[in-house]
């Protein structure tokens, strides 16, 4: 059992006398002989102390016998003798015991005793865990001082509590302005001129920890970082957000799931990516439906990577939740403006999430019940410190909430939702570890006991990291994603089907990342994924069944790319990014391509002949280089100008002619007419910190040129197609905005208030004017909107309570209104024009949402929290979309709202 | 297919949705020429409607829409005009022309500035209906969530040729009315409603083996009208339409009655197989259809059903027939009857709407000639509905 507590947030803090002034503290109970962890819990409820320990530093310690009353001190001294552990007290009855190393506070000068801190070996090799404090350490041999060169310093950062690395910590040293990332197993590597610096360890949803050294030589460092969300009782931490300042990219963002948490969430769930609807930049069409846009990109243009791969539907329950469970993420990159080289195949953006190691320390759990789904988390060291594995899984039991209402529609409809992850992670030595990862969501959604609707993600990965010599590392991944779905009807026996659809990746990555002296640190790889679409089977159901079977011809691609990128430090306050990604993609047979008459809109009556292609043929390539480059230069220590451009590529469209994605939108591989979309960004930011409240200012703007988008013809059937060309309209936009955000993200309360003016309007380009939309005039895209204001606000209140609200303010989107009605058929019928020229009213909203943790006492078996969270508090009927049905010569408008009222709910959680 | 909107719904009753009305502020106005025509190979007058498009509020424009001369030819050279009737059609002479399956048939509309042409379209045979049925059933005819009583009828047909793959319905419904007062103070008490289908009907058998449609729904007849207290009869009329006319009708079902849900197309302009020949830009909405067409009837009788008092509103007061005839209640009344109970003095029931004493103000006194021809078709005598 852990005391729950960041000793070691303690020890960095001056406010703590040194030892020796302690009061008398009689030990007036018979302790002789009891065990460390009774005789501690004993002088909690007789002295004025507390106990700060770890249970396995005081494995089987027994209390020595010092007589009758000894002073406490003495007792504790007699029992750690000859041992390695070590205590401080301060003038608060806090006695901190610590293993291993003692604590030193500042000021005061090492016990004669030799309970300080071991002397460092200065051969390199060992390493010692640092958590911060005003001390300086030394690095390497100090015999070295004074030599030139770089050296090299490297490290696990590992979450304190529970000994796992923390991937994406930022480590920078501020003197040099240089920094770096942990990896995945939570390790660094920085080269630097030998010195005396301070090192920073920051991420999101943890301390930052900073690390004052004397550089001597290439040298071991070790951090442990602390949680958040237990700040300690009258201290005083500035948390400094160097991050935004110091990353390269512009519109870069960093969630951890400690955060995500503690946001309001609809009908108890806490969802990964609503979340990010928060983020400036990021809309979404209407609440509840699936898919987001990202600065001004359509929702097919994000790349969702779960496990490196890409996960296809990232929803369940038609667009309400997220398919990835929280609880087994570490945190979310999302990647709205700069984009690495190493990610490519979509336009707009990539959210990254960072999946959570299993802990290799303790078996540890978590389960929780919500409104609408239960979830239960298993973390498994199977091999201490060597093997671990995490296993989640979520259900919902919507089905008999159908069941309760009254309302025979619902009563004979299903709908249900799984998802499963695990992941296990095996370190067998210090320079490897290997990923295997599983990932599989399911939905079931029936109506009327008629038509069902099935969908699933399936995910597996498996991954390499190793460590080279000169902290260059290397990685190898192998991953596959499938995404099926499957519409079937029995209504009637003679046109029973079954109707289903596939899209399978299957990937492989190399990549290095070699730090290359003082200025230079490459990034490269390939990166290779074959896709192969199902399109459609049409299959009878039964044997009375009329349906003949059809099947659209399976299509495959090869998309590869290969990508090198520069990360230079050009000077203290210069430092730049120099990307290049070449990707080729190619469409491979069979496959029978129609051509048509030239200069004529392309119709089954214009088709001039039919070329095929045989198995295997690479039929169409395209290929193109995609740069990225990005530069920021540190105007002062507090400020900062980047810069940055980006070109990327997309091969694979998500087809739908409708306002919202929906599950049974079809995937398509660029071919023979469907180019693939090209855009580029530039953007520029500028990012203040403000030391008064240690608040983050930015502001981006960006312009984006996007090309070769596609809509459809109205009414396309876009199903079981064979020659989709012929309803597809090829469509230019364009999107430019202004970002504005302040943040401030450390302390008992936190804030972020972001501000966006963004636009994106499209325009269809079309040969033939009968084709284009709106005559080929720029019309709104309908998630343009271009006032978007939101504000998070989290107060944590005491240690064990947390209250937050979030507000969302946007401008309604684009709809198009009737421009008048004619008579056709004996019906009136509504005329539709100018697409997207009006608006729905704005939309607002606020939720909150205020967690309770169940008492920080260490002795006890859970660890439970209740989350309750009110949805759209002020009730307010947001319009997602206005409607037109004719009745007879006059036309009714309708509006229609997702959430209409406020939803509260209740969930409930508990660790063990 | 279009589950998915009901999905819509269905997720939005078990959220806490709502769907509200509201007055849209809408500004600006469309031209365009609204041309609707369908030859058949019934030997038949066929009509061609033309009009313009009609701002959503406002006044109706001018019915003037610059069309001088319209025909239709076929795939042989010949040429059938047609000719301005008073009411703004233009009307074809049935002992002149009447379409073949088989043949290909395109209209020519010829104006004071533009030409317009469809393209030659073929008129594909049509099978007959096999059978029309109708059966009590539960059905959510209002909105969803809310099931109502009534008739389902529905038909089952099939082309052992397999030509028709493209299929359209539409109907006339006719139905019997009778006030539930006799008096001689009544001008027409028995009298015959008529409407049409108000919605588009239309199948594709494409994905079947053979073109067989089964229990493809016609009409809804719910309890809560008039429609079955005595007698009904519908008339269905089934088409062989092109292809290009299956999707145009899909289309504007989808765009006119589908739309608003999370799932649903962006609505746009959608036009038909018409075109300006000399002006691709000028917008030409409607369709120019070419079909088979058959026919068969059904009659629903005797239903056993309770229905609501539709004539609750006639019977407003009941006054003596002294107080009446001192004018007490003006002339704007009638008498629907007299009830008199001696010694009680005589009392009028009165009504303010003339349509009470007078049913051939809302429908027709002229029994349909085919009314009791129903030997000639197939009556249909439904069983107590068990439920009401």
């Amino acid at each position: 059992m852990i005391r729950r507590l960041l000793i070691l947030m303690l020890i960095m803090l001056p406010a703590f006398s040194a030892t020796g002034q302690q009061q008398s503290m009689p030990v007036t109970w018979d302790y002789a002989g009891t065990s460390f962890i009774d005789f501690a819990s004993h002088a909690e409820t007789s002295l004025p102390v507390r106990f700060y320990f770890r249970s396995e530093w005081v494995v089987g310690l027994k209390m020595p016998d010092l007589g009758e009353a000894p002073q406490l001190k003495e007792v504790l001294d007699a029992a750690f003798a000859g041992r390695n552990i070590h205590y401080h007290s301060d003038d608060r009855g806090n006695i901190i015991i610590t293993g291993e190393y003692s604590v030193r506070p500042f000021g005061s000068v090492a016990t004669p005793e030799g309970r300080s801190l071991p002397q460092t070996d200065y051969s390199g090799q060992e390493s010692l865990t640092v958590t911060g404090d005003n001390q300086v350490y030394d690095i390497g041999n100090p015999s070295e001082a004074g030599r030139s060169g770089i050296i090299t310093v490297s490290g696990y950062v590992r979450d304190i509590s529970s000994g796992e690395g923390l991937p994406g910590v930022t480590v920078f040293v501020s003197e040099l302005a240089q920094g770096a990332a942990t990896d995945g197993n939570g390790f660094y590597m920085v080269n630097i001129p030998r010195g005396s610096y301070t090192v920073h360890f920051s991420f999101l949803g943890m301390k930052e920890t900073s690390v004052s050294t004397r550089v001597y030589g290439s040298g071991r460092l070790d951090i442990g970082m602390a949680e958040t969300y237990i700040p300690i009782e009258g201290a005083v931490v500035t948390a400094r957000k160097n991050d935004a300042l110091r990353r390269l990219e512009t519109g870069l963002e960093k969630i951890s799931i400690a955060t995500l948490r503690l946001m309001p969430a609809s009908l108890g769930e806490t969802d990964v990516l609503k979340n990010i609807l928060l983020v400036p930049g990021v809309k979404t069409v209407g609440e509840a439906s699936q898919g987001f846009n990202v600065r001004g990109g359509a929702s097919d243009q994000n790349l969702i990577l779960l496990y490196g791969a890409p996960l296809f539907n990232p929803s369940h329950f038609f667009g309400f939740f997220t398919s990835v469970n929280a609880d087994i993420i570490e945190d979310l990159h999302l990647y709205k403006g700069g984009m690495p080289a190493r990610y490519g195949g979509r336009l707009s953006s990539v959210i990254d999430i960072i999946p959570r190691n299993g802990s290799t320390g303790e078996f540890s759990g978590k389960a929780g019940i919500s409104p609408i789904a239960t979830h239960v988390v298993l973390d498994i060291p199977v091999v201490s410190e060597k093997l671990s594995a995490l296993v989640a899984a979520r259900t919902t039991y919507s089905n008999w909430i159908m069941d309760l209402v009254d309302y025979p529609l619902l009563n004979k409809s299903r709908a249900s939702f799984q998802d499963i992850n695990t992941r296990l992670v095996w370190t067998p030595d210090k320079k490897n570890s290997i990923e295997l990862s599983g990932y599989y969501s399911f939905d079931a959604f029936s109506l009327n006991n008629d038509t069902t609707y099935r969908y699933a993600n399936t995910i597996g990965s498996l991954k390499w990291n190793r460590s080279l010599a000169g902290g260059a590392k290397l990685s190898l991944s192998a991953s596959a994603s499938l995404y099926d779905y499957n519409i079937g009807s029995n209504d009637i026996a003679e046109k029973a089907f079954d109707l289903s659809y596939g899209i399978h990746y299957t990937g492989f990555r190399a990549e290095t990342d070699i730090p290359a002296g003082e200025v230079h640190h490459l990034n490269g790889g390939i990166e290779s994924a074959l896709y192969d679409v199902m399109p459609g089977r049409l299959m009878p159901a039964g044997e009375s069944s009329l349906v003949s079977p059809k099947e659209t011809g399976i299509q495959r691609a090869l998309e590869n790319a290969l990508y090198v990128e520069d990360r230079l430090t050009l000077s203290e306050s210069l430092s730049a990014s120099m990307g290049i990604r070449y990707s080729f993609f190619s469409a491979i047979g069979p496959a029978s391509v129609r051509l048509y008459e030239e200069g004529l809109p392309m119709s089954n009556a214009t088709v001039t002949d039919t070329i095929l292609y045989r198995q295997g043929k690479f039929y169409r390539t395209y290929s193109g280089p995609e740069v990225r480059l990005s530069l920021n230069y540190m105007i002062t220590g507090r400020s900062s100008v980047k810069v940055n451009y980006n070109r990327t590529r997309q091969y694979l469209h998500l087809l739908s002619n409708t306002v919202s994605i929906s599950p049974t939108d079809i995937w398509k591989l660029s071919d023979w007419y469907l180019k693939p979309q090209v855009a580029d960004q530039f953007s520029a930011g500028y990012y203040l910190n403000i030391p008064w409240n240690n608040i983050d200012l930015s502001a981006e703007v960006y312009y984006k040129p996007m090309r070769n988008m596609i809509d459809f013809k109205g009414g396309a059937v876009l199903m079981m197609n064979e020659s989709i060309e012929k309803e597809i309209i090829s469509v230019t936009g364009r999107a430019w905005g202004a970002e504005l955000m302040a943040r401030k993200a450390a302390g008992n309360i936190t804030w972020s208030l972001g501000y966006t003016y963004s636009r994106v309007m499209l325009r269809s380009i079309s040969p033939h004017e009968s084709e284009a939309i709106n005559s080929g005039r720029w019309f709104p895209a309908s998630f343009d909107r271009p006032h978007d204001l939101s504000l998070s606000f989290n107060y944590t209140v005491t240690r064990r309570f947390n209250f937050s609200f979030n507000y969302v303010y946007t401008t309604g989107r684009p709809v198009t209104y009737p421009v008048g009605t004619y008579q056709s058929g004996g019906l009136w019928l509504i005329h539709y024009s100018d697409r997207n020229k009006y608006r729905v009213p704005d939309y607002s909203r606020l939720d909150i949402s205020a967690r309770l943790l169940g008492n920080l006492k260490s002795k006890k078996l859970m660890n439970p929290a209740w989350t309750f969270s009110c949805y759209n508090l002020l009730g307010r009927a947001n319009v997602y979309s206005e409607y037109f049905i004719p009745d007879g010569r006059n036309i009714r408008a309708y509006r229609l709202s997702v959430f209409a009222r406020a939803i509260p709910s209740l969930s409930y959680s508990f660790d063990f | 297919m279009n589950r998915l909107y009901y999905i819509l719904l269905t997720a939005t009753i078990l959220l806490p949705g709502c769907v509200t009305q509201f007055v849209p502020d809408i500004t600006g106005e469309e031209k365009a020429l609204v041309v609707e025509a369908r030859v058949t190979d019934r030997n038949e007058t066929y009509v061609v409607r033309i009009s313009n498009l009609q701002p959503v509020y406002g006044e109706y424009p001018e019915p003037y829409v610059g069309i001088s001369s319209v025909s239709v030819l076929d795939d042989a050279g010949n040429e059938y005009p047609f000719t301005y009737h008073y009411d703004g059609t233009f009307r074809s002479d049935s002992t002149v022309f009447t379409a073949l399956p088989g043949r290909k048939y395109k209209l020519r509309l010829e104006g004071t500035e533009h030409v317009y042409e469809s393209d030659f379209i073929e008129m594909k045979p049509v099978p007959c209906i096999d059978s029309l049925y109708a059966g009590p059933e539960e059905n959510e005819f209002y909105r969803p969530g809310q099931t109502t009583w009534g008739y389902q009828v529905s038909l089952d047909t099939h082309d052992p040729s397999g030509e028709c793959r493209f299929y359209m319905w539409t109907y006339s419904e006719t139905w019997e009315f009778r006030y539930p007062y006799r008096s001689p103070y009544m001008i027409n008490r028995i009298c015959w409603k008529s409407a049409r289908s108000a919605d588009i009907n239309i199948l594709n058998t494409t994905s079947l083996d053979e073109s067989r449609v089964i229990k493809q729904p016609v009409a809804f007849i719910t309890n809560e009208t008039d429609r079955l207290i005595v007698k009904y009869s519908i008339l269905v009329r089934q088409y062989s339409i092109s292809e290009e006319e299956f999707i145009y009708r899909e289309n504007i079902r989808k765009t006119v009655f589908e739309s608003g849900g999370l799932y649903d197309a962006i609505p746009g302009s959608i036009t038909g197989n018409i075109k300006c020949i000399d002006d691709p830009s000028q917008e030409v909405l409607g369709f120019f259809g070419v079909s088979a067409v058959s026919e068969k009837r059904l009659f629903i009788e005797n239903v056993q059903a309770q229905f609501p008092d539709f004539y609750a509103y006639c019977r407003i007061d009941t006054v003596t027939v002294t107080a009446y005839q001192n004018g007490h209640y003006g002339p704007d009344v009638y008498i629907l009857l007299e009830w008199w109970e001696p010694p009680a003095p005589p009392y009028y029931i009165l009504s303010i709407h003339k349509e009470c004493t007078d049913c051939s103000m809302i429908g027709t006194a002229v029994k349909p000639d085919y009314w009791d021809e129903s030997g000639q078709f197939k009556t249909v005598q439904i069983p107590r509905d068990e439920e009401e």
